[in-house]
């Protein structure tokens, strides 16, 4: 039964920070970190998944107070948990013994979708919301909503989706979906940072009045000062997080490799880039061959990894942050960063890109993919500054952590007020 | 002279002029059944006639040569010394042998009936014997006794060819199948296969096919046949290990063209289909001839000897939670090959009030390769999902239909519902409202809900019957399959059809037990659910559909039957034989009223 009082409220994310940087765990850490301190929180506790190397054994242990990690995985493509019957007995005890009110997850990826079943077989008052981060229930392809071969898709179909995956048949998507839904069927609400994927979610078969859009909230930090310019222009600009085929980077770096080398003297790109040695090694050679005469040139910083603490530094010696991704996004992180820090940013024109960075309020669209596109605006970018003050002085600051739980907790209250559940067999 | 002398040693026979005397002797006198034969020989080429009553008898005279008789009696040469002569005589008619040269002899001679001869055979080589056959009346009694058993001569180039491609018996009924094909240089040869037990089967009375390959090859040198040379033959008491020949009989006697030895079939009636259909079975526009002159007896007895051994083996039944005390409904799910459905149908039961509280769920396991994984997977999904169920494994793979009767035997309920596992509720109700449909009316045999595809378009709104003229069978026809359920135009609206699918299906057991359940006798499965439909309707029941109630049914998309002659198309009319040479008349009718 939904409370009246203070909610006590368990996290389960698909992955630990302490284990994994990914955006995803770390809003969702955050999240719990501002439900600790938030007054209309009894208690709270985080669940993370990890991989300690030895496979999902299904083993629960403390991480730290009020924090329980999970040796978890999933066993096929339809999400169901690859350790079962961890779900029905340490996974159970854990609920049965810090009797939450409500359970917050974050992704069902590594994660599994059985443990929803289980809850609600312990306690079906037992509120479950889950923050969705990308399409894994609607797309099998890594939940990118890519087709393997490499177009943006716009939407499911049983047989579209074969097409994507030859091996399998219509009837074998159908399945998987059937899993999916009947699973977020028991979920109370669900949570999305951007409209974008609310859509996408809705199209799918999510009701509209189950899901709302919370942003990720934000350290709350000032913003940095403008970099001093001396004699030079606005033209430096930079790239963060995580480099694969899906990011976009082999766009801009083929936009600076067709510009004559006059027109690109102008310009300088960082890349503070991640796991570049983790992808296919024909990506890799890809990106090795545009970067090496650009960095050669200078007009490529190639920057290497950075720790969450480090990106204030990182960014207070750029201007501009480009986000170059040839899918769809949700909210990336990176953008919320440039917005709290008080860069302007340069985007894809497409999904959670779009609606995150306002086309000429705070920061520039590009066409998708397009490396011509990119190639003029990087020049148009780096030769005048009028742009990059305007824009930066429309930046809005993003809402911080503590703002983001009290918008969680106003719509699990507004759910709660009108909250029914499905029985299921217990 | 008596015929005594003559038939236990050569006599004298004097000539005139002084020339030495003619030696005759007769060495064997036969009564058959309409008749005889006499064999022996003279030492001159002399003419000999047959009288009966002083009427000369028209007979056939075979000479050959007696190099042994020219030995022993000094004589130049044995040329066409021997003979035997085959006429037709009534039993106990009395027989002479005579001539005329050198003078008028009549000689009487006792016919000994032939059954009484040491070995039933001819006293001459098997190429004398089936000389004299062609006197005979093919396929006659005496025929059988000169020709069955003998070796016939090698064919000629240009004269016959053929080969035993197959020889297999269904080890309970001794009906034989011989398949192969045959080529004559002439017009009309009589053949026929003759087993080492004796027993003869006209190749008359085969099905034929065309085979291309073998007049390709073949063609060229044998013009007389303009028929298609593949055969398929029942051929009746044989049993494993015999052998079977080819022969035919031709004016000089009988060829021998090719034998084979019997083998058994599989004791699975769908492997011995498989054997049988693939022998040669003629295109598909003709097998439903196939399948009634050979392919049903030999399958006939498979069948029964199956279905008598489930009855030998013992039962597994697992239960899983605490099952229904006295339920309503039972649910009855047979699995076979493919298992992850279930969960999926757990996922829908689980969110079931109505069904968690008034139906039992009986998974029957009908898939040996299966079994453990059942086993295996049971207990954990019910600890995950929490529906209670019971699982029964029948020692052997049942079929549909035995499976089906299987979960019957071991379910409580009142009412049972018949559901395929890759049949998926879309909610909870659709059982509730299916027992609903069915209580409007105690006439109401079985009512089955819409179905459709994972896509939403219908795989079943009812079945009807459709006549195949082009393969000479009544199919059942799945009517707006693959249509907007929008366009259904049964709309919300229970209405009665002519049957429905068993893929979903609600009946009264006592109508089932009335009934006997569900028929075990056809193969693989595709005509049980329209086999059960009309055996509750010849009971007076009605059938119904319930539009109002949905699942989604994963079956992949039905073969139309269409340029197919695979196994599976074979198996559709060897059960659509056996279905419309039960309900015909009712096929008919049903039809009309569509």
């Amino acid at each position: 039964m939904p409370t009246s009082g203070r909610e006590r409220i368990l996290v389960v994310s698909h992955a630990h920070p302490d284990f994994s940087l990914g955006g995803g765990e770390i809003a969702a850490y955050n999240l719990f970190k501002a439900f600790r301190r938030s007054e209309d929180v009894e208690d709270a506790w985080f669940l993370g998944r990890v991989d300690r190397g030895r496979g999902a054994t299904g083993v629960i242990g403390k991480r730290r107070d009020h924090e329980y990690i999970w040796e978890q995985g999933i066993a096929d493509w339809t999400m169901k948990a690859a350790h079962r019957d961890s779900v029905l007995t340490w996974f159970a005890d854990l609920v049965r013994a810090l009797r939450p009110t409500i359970i917050h997850a974050h992704h069902y990826v590594h994660l599994g979708l059985d443990f929803v079943r289980v809850v609600k077989q312990i306690d079906p008052s037992i509120r479950i919301y889950l923050t969705l981060h990308e399409y894994i229930a609607i797309c099998a392809n890594n939940g990118q909503m890519i087709k393997t071969n490499g177009r943006l898709c716009s939407r499911e179909s049983l047989d579209e989706c074969r097409m994507c995956f030859p091996h399998r048949s219509a009837e074998d998507f159908w399945l998987r979906k059937h899993f999916l839904k009947s699973h977020f069927d028991l979920i109370d609400g669900f949570v999305s940072p951007s409209e974008f994927l609310r859509g996408r979610y809705i199209e799918w078969g999510v009701p509209a009045d189950k899901i709302v859009v919370i942003e990720n909230g934000q350290a709350d930090e000032p913003a940095i000062d403008p970099r001093p310019l001396n004699m030079g222009t606005r033209n430096r600009f930079a790239y963060f997080g995580q480099i694969n085929k899906y990011k976009g980077l082999d766009v801009v770096l083929s936009a600076l490799a067709g510009m004559t080398k006059k027109e690109r003297s102008g310009i300088v790109l960082e890349v503070h880039g991640a796991n570049l040695e983790l992808q296919s090694g024909e990506y890799q050679g890809e990106i090795e061959k545009l970067r090496r005469p650009l960095m050669k040139e200078g007009v490529l910083r190639w920057a290497g990894p950075y720790q969450p603490h480090e990106l204030r530094t990182r960014m207070t010696g750029v201007d501009w942050v480009i986000v170059p991704s040839v899918w769809w996004e949700n909210s990336p992180m990176v953008i919320q960063e440039a917005l709290n820090f008080g860069r302007p940013l340069v985007v894809s024109n497409i999904g959670g890109m779009a609606e995150k960075v306002d086309d000429g309020v705070t920061g520039v669209h590009v066409p998708v993919g397009n490396p011509l596109a990119w190639a003029e605006t990087l020049q148009r970018l780096s030769r005048f500054d009028l742009e990059w003050n305007a824009l930066q002085s429309q930046i809005i600051k993003p809402i911080t952590h503590d703002e983001c739980a009290r918008e969680h907790l106003e719509v699990f209250a507004e759910w709660s007020s009108q909250w029914t559940t499905t029985r299921v067999s217990a | 002279m008596t015929s005594n002398d003559v038939q236990k040693a050569r006599i004298q026979i004097p000539r005139a002029g002084g020339q030495p005397p003619v030696w005759l002797r007769v060495e064997t006198a036969l009564e058959l059944d309409d008749f005889f034969v006499v064999t022996g020989w003279r030492s001159e080429p002399v003419e000999v006639e047959m009288r009966s009553g002083g009427v000369v008898l028209d007979v056939d005279t075979y000479l050959r040569p007696r190099n042994d008789v020219a030995t022993s009696l000094d004589l130049k040469s044995g040329d066409d010394l021997g003979f035997a002569i085959v006429g037709k005589a009534t039993k106990g008619e009395r027989i002479d042998i005579a001539w005329h040269e050198p003078m008028a002899t009549r000689i009487p001679i006792t016919l000994t009936p032939f059954d009484d001869l040491e070995g039933g055979k001819l006293p001459l080589p098997d190429s004398e014997a089936l000389r004299l056959s062609r006197s005979l009346p093919v396929f006659g009694d005496d025929w059988r006794r000169v020709v069955v058993g003998t070796t016939g001569r090698r064919p000629r180039t240009g004269e016959a060819v053929g080969n035993v491609e197959f020889a297999v018996v269904n080890p309970q009924a001794r009906d034989g199948i011989v398949s192969g094909w045959f080529l004559t240089g002439q017009d009309p040869v009589v053949t026929w296969v003759e087993t080492s037990s004796g027993e003869v089967t006209p190749l008359a009375a085969a099905t034929l096919r065309e085979r291309q390959d073998v007049v390709d090859a073949f063609a060229g040198t044998y013009r007389g046949e303009t028929r298609q040379p593949g055969f398929a033959l029942r051929v009746p008491g044989v049993v494993k290990g015999d052998v079977v020949k080819l022969r035919a009989q031709m004016d000089d006697g009988v060829v021998d063209l090719s034998d084979g030895t019997v083998e058994e079939l599989p004791h699975d009636p769908v492997k011995a289909a498989e054997t049988i259909f693939g022998l040669s079975a003629p295109s598909p526009s003709r097998f439903v001839d196939y399948v009634d002159q050979i392919a049903l007896p030999a399958l006939g007895g498979l069948i029964e000897s199956r279905r008598h051994e489930w009855t030998r083996r013992s039962i597994l039944v697992r239960e899983y939670g605490k099952l229904h005390e006295g339920p309503r409904v039972s649910i009855v799910v047979p699995l076979y090959g493919r298992i992850d459905f279930v969960e999926h149908q757990l996922i829908e039961f689980a969110r079931d009030e109505w069904l968690l509280d008034h139906a039992e769920l009986i998974y029957v396991v009908d898939d040996p390769q299966i079994l453990d994984k059942c086993i295996t997977d049971a207990a954990g999904l019910y600890n995950l999902y929490r529906v209670p169920f019971r699982l029964v494994w029948g020692g052997v793979n049942r079929g549909y239909s035995g499976a089906n009767n299987l979960g019957a035997e071991y379910s409580r309920g009142d009412l049972l519902l018949f559901l395929n596992s890759d049949a998926i509720p879309q909610g909870p109700g659709w059982l509730e409202s299916l027992v609903d449909s069915l209580e409007t009316d105690p006439e109401i045999g079985a009512v089955a809900p819409r179905l459709v595809f994972g896509d939403g378009s219908i795989q079943h709104a009812g079945m009807t019957f459709r006549q195949r003229a082009d393969l000479g069978i009544w199919v059942n026809h799945h009517p707006y399959m693959g249509l907007d359920p929008e366009l259904d135009p049964a709309a919300g609206q229970d209405v009665d059809v002519p049957a429905v699918t068993g893929a979903c299906l609600l009946v009264r057991r006592t109508d089932f037990d009335a009934v006997g359940g569900w028929d075990t006798g056809y193969l693989i499965g595709d005509f049980e659910d329209s086999d059960f439909c009309l055996k509750l309707r010849s009971n007076g029941e009605r059938i119904v559909y319930s539009p109002a109630t949905q699942l989604t049914h994963l079956e992949r998309q039905s073969f139309t039957l269409l340029g197919d002659s695979s196994f599976r198309l074979k198996v559709v009319v060897y059960n659509a034989h056996r279905h419309q040479s039960r309900w015909g008349t009712m096929l008919e009718e049903l039809a009309d009223a569509n």
